[in-house]
């Protein structure tokens, strides 16, 4: 019998509320290490609590939440990024190339921390967060960006290299 | 900066200021929209499952009843051709035939002896990535090079002697096929130099003569332009995957477009493909597709499946139906056989595991061996009954 808690057809607004309350803020935090902006992370984490809420009917367990919502995170960020692509090529073809996404300052983030997110390119930067931030192992994050688990170790390679730099430059 | 020094730094996102935890009216009022739109759609897809069995029993009733059991009119099954291979539904992965094995290794399926790759190729730093050419004398793999972290590109006799490097490229460099003749691969190079807006670095599709090394760029663009670069069925084509944006749609996979191996236009060969490999005799093309399905509770949304179609792209079908978790597919020399990568869902546990390389025999619609393995693996042909199986 499918538990209470994640009954659609039970669902009514404080049990939602209650889910809201559970799963938000990791959402919002993977979300905010995948894009380093935080009004960002915070659309891209109601929106993808919004999808979990449609696909409750599929999830029998509420420990599959997590791992639905970590999914749609990605998922909506790496839309983000490609949706971005065609916007600035868009705008670089009609000569309005908007500026660095680099002003969205966050007051409360270590300044380690954002530059580390920044130097990285978003596929590198993703899967550095999810092996090392979601400690999820080569396959599973192959499985969540659709790419082998030679190709995350890569990343990951890569993108350790580029921080190791970024380090180097900081401290030379 | 290490691993432990990087997973202390991104533990600083608590830090950050969260957000408020009452959930705001709008998204509940998007949640219940959600609830109600799936609840409706899944209402409708039983509705109209359970009309269409009806009229489906009503119809083989009225059959048992009017058609004598030799009524000449009855037409049979067609024999299924091989491009239209009508796979079980249900397999017994567990009691395929096959070996196992814990490490790169060489396997022949028709006496399940395994032997060691050739020493040549444990010189290197992190081989991988091996691909055999036509007439299955020499192979190209990938390997870490310089002290590099990146992979540089290699090749050598498949018995290990002749080692040569390809490619010193500054970002590292990574090959997918060879030409029909085998006398050249086409890759992908990461020159290492910013791109304008300074995010990211150019890469290159190449054509690498095998013989001498020289290098000819195909094309430019951004990181993810080229993926998995093929050549296509009459070695005049490059065809490779790229994301396209789709206005209002969510979930897609990247398509599989070709470009003439001199440079050129960019045509779309089908949509929803990526690794796309030509078979030997250039009729058919076997892929990968993304899934976007739930497949298992705690799997996560999302997985693979090999496809096939006709070398143009045209009559895209399944290999398998409901395999959702099998990629990188690659043809024996005589094209009667696919080898590809299965992982499946520990229910219990939700994580991935990985069951190795499966050969499916294309003459009898089936798998026919399964090495398995204890890590990713992927598996090239030396011959129509040798495979190469390097384990990540």
């Amino acid at each position: 019998m499918m538990r209470a808690e994640v009954n659609p057809v039970r669902l009514q607004g404080e049990r939602l509320a209650r889910l809201y309350r559970s799963h938000i803020d990791r959402a919002f935090r993977l979300a905010y290490l995948l894009t380093a902006d935080r009004e960002l992370a915070e659309d891209l984490a109601q929106d993808a609590f919004v999808r979990l809420a449609g696909r409750l009917v599929h999830v029998r367990r509420p420990g599959d939440l997590e791992a639905y919502l970590r999914a749609t995170v990605v998922n909506l960020a790496n839309s983000h990024f490609r949706h971005r692509r065609v916007e600035r090529a868009y705008l670089e073809r009609e000569g309005t190339v908007p500026k660095a996404a680099d002003d969205d300052l966050d007051l409360g983030t270590r300044d380690e921390l954002r530059r580390m997110l920044l130097v990285l390119p978003i596929r590198q930067r993703t899967a550095i967060v999810l092996r090392f931030y979601e400690d999820l192992s080569e396959s599973q994050t192959a499985e969540l960006m659709h790419c082998r688990a030679s190709t995350v170790r890569s990343m990951v390679s890569r993108g350790m290299t580029t921080l190791r730099a970024e380090v180097g430059v900081r401290d030379g | 900066m290490d691993e432990t020094q990087v997973r202390e730094l991104l533990q600083e996102v608590d830090r950050v200021p969260g957000p408020h935890p009452e959930m705001p009216r709008h998204v509940l009022r998007r949640s219940r929209v959600r609830i109600g739109v799936n609840l409706a759609v899944t209402f409708a897809a039983v509705a109209a499952f359970a009309v269409v069995s009806l009229l489906g029993m009503r119809s083989l009733l009225d059959a048992s009843v009017q058609r004598p059991v030799d009524d000449p009119t009855t037409t049979p099954s067609p024999t299924p051709s091989l491009g239209q291979e009508l796979p079980p539904t249900t397999i017994d992965w567990e009691s395929l035939p096959g070996v196992s094995i814990d490490g790169d290794a060489i396997v022949d399926i028709r006496t399940g002896e395994v032997t060691a790759l050739p020493t040549g190729f444990a010189s290197l730093d992190s081989p991988g990535n091996y691909s055999v050419a036509p007439g299955g004398d020499v192979l190209f793999l990938e390997a870490r090079a310089g002290g590099s972290s990146d992979n540089q590109i290699f090749v050598a006799n498949v018995d290990g002697t002749d080692l040569r490097q390809l490619t010193d490229t500054p970002g590292g460099a990574a090959a997918e096929g060879w030409s029909p003749n085998g006398t050249k691969i086409v890759a992908v190079l990461d020159s290492g130099t910013a791109n304008e807006s300074g995010t990211d670095h150019l890469i290159d599709l190449v054509l690498i003569d095998v013989a001498t090394g020289e290098t000819t760029t195909i094309a430019s663009g951004q990181p993810g332009a080229f993926q998995e670069p093929h050549f296509g069925p009459d070695g005049q084509q490059i065809r490779f995957s790229r994301y396209i944006e789709r206005e209002g749609q969510e979930d897609y996979g990247p398509d599989l477009f070709q470009i003439p191996v001199d440079g050129g236009d960019i045509t779309l060969v089908l949509e929803d493909g990526w690794d796309g490999a030509v078979s030997p005799d250039g009729q058919r093309m076997v892929f990968t597709r993304d899934v976007f399905i739930q497949i298992a509770p705690r799997a996560g949304h999302g997985g693979r499946e090999v496809w096939l179609a006709g070398a143009d792209g045209t009559d895209p079908h399944p290999l398998i139906a409901d395999d959702p978790l099998s990629s990188q597919a690659s043809w024996s020399p005589d094209g009667s056989r696919l080898v590809f990568t299965r992982q499946h869902v520990d229910e219990q546990t939700g994580r991935l595991v990985d069951d190795g390389v499966v050969v499916f025999d294309l003459t009898d619609g089936e798998p026919a061996y399964l090495v398995r393995t204890t890590g990713y693996a992927t598996g090239t042909w030396l011959d129509d009954d040798t495979l190469l199986v390097d384990v990540g």
